[in-house]
């Protein structure tokens, strides 16, 4: 387990600094480690177009290809993810201890799961 | 002498309120070698997220900057204001 450091720390706000990638973040730490692309873009593109902040108008379409071209490179090359092509799966690494920061901001972003017992 | 085409400049202009323009930069060489966008290499690899930078946190207008690199065997130039050119140099 890398341990917290202030470099690591400003990687990874550069990294949450996108909602998207906050999302696939908090989907791969909470929902399902492993996950297929297909499935991870629609759920984020349902999300976001019931997003009361930023009407994006954003189909599902242009979320895959942005989640391409992008954000999960991003993430893959920071080695949080590994976004297999052949079986178009997307797996997490790890998050380098910093989950506190995701969430937060999933608190804030309205998505995160309600605690057991709500 | 005979004029070759095979260095026209194509132009289009990039719409900068766009969630991630790099992706459009994308789209625009898929539609021109008419293939679909996710045969290209991701954008992030070539230009990692610098165009978007350029949009999302826009310098004054007086610096007029222009970011010019080559992605997918074009030579693509972007401007400030949106407007983008395409050269294809393989």
């Amino acid at each position: 387990m890398a341990e917290q450091t202030q470099s690591g720390m400003n990687e990874m706000f550069d990294l949450l600094r996108h909602p998207y990638r906050r999302y696939v973040l908090y989907h791969l730490t909470h929902e399902s480690e492993t996950v297929d692309f297909g499935t991870l873009a629609a759920s984020l593109a349902n999300w976001d177009a019931g997003h009361p902040e930023e009407s994006r108008n954003t189909s599902s379409a242009t979320v895959e290809m942005q989640l391409r071209h992008m954000h999960l490179p991003k993430l893959a090359d920071a080695g949080l993810i590994t976004f297999a092509q052949e079986s178009q799966s997307i797996e997490l690494d790890g998050i380098n201890g910093h989950s506190q920061f995701i969430d937060q901001a999933a608190r804030i972003d309205g998505y995160a799961l309600p605690a057991a017992g709500e | 002498m005979t004029q070759t085409h095979d260095d026209e400049i194509v132009h289009r202009e990039l719409n900068t309120d766009r969630e991630e323009p790099a992706v459009a930069i994308a789209e625009v060489v898929a539609d021109l070698e008419g293939k679909q966008a996710d045969e290209l290499t991701p954008t992030y690899n070539c230009i990692d997220g610098i165009i978007s930078e350029l949009y999302s946190n826009p310098p004054s207008p007086e610096a007029q900057i222009t970011v010019e690199f080559t992605y997918s065997g074009y030579r693509i130039t972007v401007e400030q204001s949106g407007a983008a050119e395409f050269v294809k140099v393989t």
